[in-house]
């Protein structure tokens, strides 16, 4: 298993942009490290970029973690995205969870659900 | 191995029988101990649960019948008297020989066995037969018929602290057979408020299955009190084989309960899409509605699984062996060309009659064993009616996708290199093409679009064509575009084609606003190129406000062409015949009327032309008269100059090897009749090489 | 890298035979001869899982687990007790403890796997 590694920076291109890069392994066990980083990246700037290409594997309670941030960025009125480069561990976990989907959820006013699609 | 874990045992046995007889020994002089009769126990118990793991049934319920004894000597409800340990002493010596016996071979003293347990039983109090464990050996009666079940399972809240991960489970359901797994998210509470050790979220899944609903209440069996399971099979397959449609999503809605009846009239008393309607009238939630689309779509799929299984009596094959059939056959036909060169040669009628023959052969052999590679088109068009649908609904827009020529026959690496152009065509045609409902409904359209889908033969080649009754190409915009983007100049006279061919230009959008849907950056440009390696050919037509139709044509395989044999000096070159219009000659005095630039007078028209012994650098003089072989590659007349046209000739083309791989201008090579080495050019990169050397 | 599962048990041909077992399915195994060893290697080694018997002397099953929930280390691992029929309500006060299932005994290697396959993934 491969530690979690977090790191939350402003987006040199965009201001009010934070780019939180999530390496290593989301578990249970640092699920309550994932939530803080979240938390902190939402409150820094009024759209966030979750970069999980370099991920290794997430659970459940990082997927859910995923989704509520996502939720609440969307009560707050910021944009809330995820950027997988590709991560076929990321994709095949949130598949395989029935994450992805077609349409977004009912919090999704915007078309910007993070589970949509898939293939670009 | 089994035989040194039974060692073990024994071993491990014979030491729990010595201290079993010191323990009891001990035993008989302070019977309160309750460490002493807990260590009887034990030993009684490890022998018990050892023994029946590796095979010494016999011991294992022998045994059971005394630790049923001393395990109401535990629990204080049987003294601990002289009697009970004399027969359990005895109990011990039987199991030590029952142990012996298991080697020898010898049959242990059963009689010896019975007495011992009646004995104990009489102490306990007991009469008659104690209800013997049968040790059940689960059997899993396999059902036939595949079963679609219905899964809620909604894991408890602090599910995870007792070890469970529900991925796992999940991952469990999958392997039963085809399943359509849901996520639940819509009670999450926000971050701040969500405890990352709980479990919030819930699944639907569908699953259709041949084990049972007991097998998949095994999967649950450790959780069955920490979550809340339902499971419901929800379709006889015979039922729905005669349906022509499967349940409407809203009878779908009203069988899980997630919805009333009444609810459903309401909402189906507007003329919306239901899921749409209902979710937006706060009747139900996002996540309900997706999961009755996936159950809608798992039966089609798993109905099409089974139409596909039932239709075909025929024979899986890798495609290597394909692949290799066809190599071969192309081989074939390459010494059939030089048996018949040969026959002619020689001016011997037998042989000749031979190789006639033989050439009549390899022709049907060619066309059958081509013919195997076909592969209907339709399982391509039934992806994009999801990818319509899916898309639609993103963009709030209301599309209809028809189809036609589902049968329509292709070669499969054809199919497989179709499907991405296809897609990114289909994305424009739903982006970019079909307005939003309020727009058509203004424009005096019906409210929903269609993106009609079509593929036939002709020829030798499939036409498929993508039409859409949408907006229609804008011309004005498309020319402002191109001369902002400095593809045409200002005043250029262009008619429709060539301005609709634009869009096909490098780095061109339309689309004010780049969506999700098109526009990531892979431009039309990028669509023909994919085309055109394919050997086939695009062409658009457009009216303003009724629509836009994409045509594209491909060839049947990529296995065997037509062309055009030509020689520069003593190389063989072939053009697709398919891109050729004709063939003029270019003399001396044409060229120096030219006065240098490479444009050829056909017919009053300038046609710009590619001398190929230049661009190839072949050494050695022209002939007195060249000729012009005059392409036509997306509308645009391009001629080659060549020393001689031989004329047609089917080739079977050979890739070219790893290192020639990305040649420019060479797109594969065949081998003649004679035995020598013809290059295939790749005549849409020649055009395109050639006008980016101009630019 | 190898998940790793410990083995709780008194009695040394269930463990020879659950070690075996869970080396040829390709996991690390660890041993421990009754539940206050199991608890000191715990302490100590990091495990993905844990296979504890329920009798055993020094600290029994249902011990060994909740002293292995109170872990921070195995506060979410998966915690499979080999129990025999005759223990139905060992079962629940197992589950009660934090036992994530449970095997009967007796068991063979294929029900092993497909227990540690169902609780660990």
């Amino acid at each position: 298993m491969e530690e979690l590694m977090l790191e939350c920076r402003q987006d040199p291109a965009h201001p009010g942009t934070r780019v939180l890069k999530v390496a290593g392994e989301v578990s249970i066990g640092v699920a309550g490290d994932f939530k803080e980083a979240l938390i902190e990246a939402l409150s820094g700037g009024n759209e966030v970029q979750v970069d999980v290409s370099a991920l290794t594997g997430i659970d459940l309670t990082g997927l859910q973690l995923l989704c509520a941030a996502h939720h609440s960025a969307g009560t707050a009125g910021k944009e809330f995205h995820i950027v997988d480069g590709g991560n076929p561990t990321f994709r095949d976990m949130a598949t395989s969870a029935g994450f992805r989907r077609h349409t977004g959820c009912a919090y999704d006013r915007a078309c910007s659900c993070i589970w949509v699609g898939g293939d670009n | 191995m089994i035989d040194q874990h039974r060692q073990a045992f024994k071993e491990e046995a014979y030491e729990l029988l010595a201290e079993l007889e010191s323990s009891l020994l001990e035993l008989e002089e302070r019977p309160d101990d309750q460490d002493l009769i807990g260590r009887v126990f034990r030993a009684m118990h490890t022998i018990k649960g050892s023994g029946s793991m590796f095979g010494f049934d016999d011991i294992a319920s022998f045994t059971h019948e005394v630790e049923t004894i001393f395990d109401m000597v535990r629990n204080g409800k049987l003294q601990v008297t002289g009697r009970l340990v004399n027969l359990t002493l005895a109990a011990r010596d039987q199991i030590r020989s029952m142990l012996d016996a298991a080697d020898s071979g010898e049959a242990a003293d059963l009689q010896a066995s019975a007495e011992i347990i009646v004995g104990l039983r009489e102490l306990a109090g007991f009469q008659g037969q104690v209800a013997a464990e049968a040790h059940k050996e689960e059997v899993h009666e396999a059902q036939k018929d595949p079963v679609t079940y219905r899964i809620r399972f909604a894991p408890a809240r602090e599910i995870f602290v007792s070890g469970t991960n529900p991925l796992t489970l999940i991952a469990e359901l999958r392997e039963l057979g085809a399943c359509t797994v849901v996520a639940q998210t819509a009670g999450f509470p926000c971050l701040e408020e969500m405890n990352p050790e709980s479990c919030y979220v819930y699944w639907d899944v569908i699953l259709t299955t041949d084990q049972g609903e007991n097998a998949i209440r095994d999967v649950f069996i450790f959780v069955e009190d920490d979550c809340e399971l339902k499971i419901e099979p929800i379709a006889e397959h015979n039922r729905y084989e005669e349906q022509q449609d499967y349940k409407r999503l809203g009878e779908i809605l009203v069988e899980r309960g997630d919805i009333t009846s009444d609810d459903m009239r309401v909402v189906l008393s507007q003329q919306k899409r239901f899921g749409e309607l209902a979710i937006s009238q706060g009747i139900l939630h996002e996540g309900k509605v997706q999961a009755a689309l996936a159950e809608q779509q798992h039966i089609k799929e798993v109905r099409q699984e089974k139409q596909v299984a039932e239709a075909s009596s025929s024979i899986r094959v890798p495609a290597e062996r394909l692949d290799l059939l066809v190599n071969l056959v192309g081989e074939m036909v390459t010494v059939q060309a030089r048996l018949s060169q040969t026959a002619a040669q020689r001016d011997d009628a037998e042989l000749m009659a031979i190789a006639e023959e033989v050439e009549r052969l390899t022709a049907e052999l060619r066309d059958s064993a081509l013919n195997i590679r076909m592969l209907p088109i339709g399982s391509t068009f039934s992806k994009f009616k999801r990818l319509v649908r899916d898309l639609s609904a993103e963009l709030g827009k209301q599309i209809e996708m028809t189809t036609e020529g589902a049968e329509t026959e292709l070669d499969k690496t054809v199919i497989e290199k179709l499907n991405d152009p296809l897609v990114h065509l289909i994305r424009n045609s739903i982006d970019h093409g079909i307005e939003r409902p309020e727009a058509r409904v203004a424009a005096g359209k019906p409210e929903r679009g269609t993106v009609h889908l079509s593929a036939v033969h002709s020829g030798d080649s499939v036409l498929i064509t993508i039409a859409d009754d949408g907006a229609g190409l804008d011309k004005e915009a498309i020319r402002t575009k191109g001369i902002e983007r400095g593809i045409i100049t200002a005043g250029a006279e262009l008619s429709d084609k060539e301005l609709f061919n634009l869009i096909f230009a490098p780095g061109f959008s339309t689309a004010k606003t780049i969506s999700s849907v098109s526009g990531r950056g892979v431009g039309m440009d990028v669509v023909k190129r994919a085309i055109e390696a394919l050997r086939g050919s695009i062409d658009i037509t457009s009216v303003r406000g009724e629509g836009t139709r994409i045509m594209v044509k491909i060839p049947l395989t990529l296995a065997i062409i037509e062309s055009l044999l030509v020689k520069i000096g003593n190389d063989s070159f072939m053009m697709p015949l398919a891109l050729v219009d004709e063939c003029v000659e270019l003399t001396r005095e044409d060229v120096a009327a030219a006065h240098g630039r490479n444009l050829a007078h056909v017919r009053d028209q300038l046609v710009p032309y590619i001398p190929l012994r230049e661009h190839f650098a072949i050494p050695g003089d022209p002939p007195e008269i060249e000729q012009i072989v005059i392409t036509q590659v997306s509308g645009v007349r391009v001629g080659f100059v060549v020393d001689h046209v031989i004329g047609e000739h089917q080739t079977v083309i050979k890739s070219l090897g790893r290192a020639y791989k990305d040649t420019e201008g060479i797109s594969g090579a065949t081998i003649l009749g004679d035995g020598t080495v013809a290059l295939i050019l790749d005549i849409p990169q020649l055009v395109q090489a050639a006008e980016a050397a101009q630019a | 890298m190898a998940k790793v599962i410990m083995t709780a048990d008194d009695s040394a041909s269930v463990r020879q035979m659950v070690t075996f077992t869970l080396k040829q399915g390709g996991y690390e195994v660890v041993e421990a001869v009754d539940g206050k060893d199991a608890l000191q290697k715990l302490a100590s080694t990091k495990v993905d899982m844990l296979i504890t018997d329920l009798n055993m002397p020094n600290l029994d099953g249902i011990g060994l687990i909740k002293g292995a929930r109170a872990l921070a280390s195995c506060k979410f691992i998966p915690i499979v007790m080999l129990t025999t029929e005759s223990q139905d309500s060992k079962k629940q006060e197992g589950k009660a403890a934090g036992a994530t299932g449970w095997i009967v005994k007796p068991f063979k290697p294929e029900q092993l796997m497909a227990v540690v396959k169902k609780v660990l993934g």
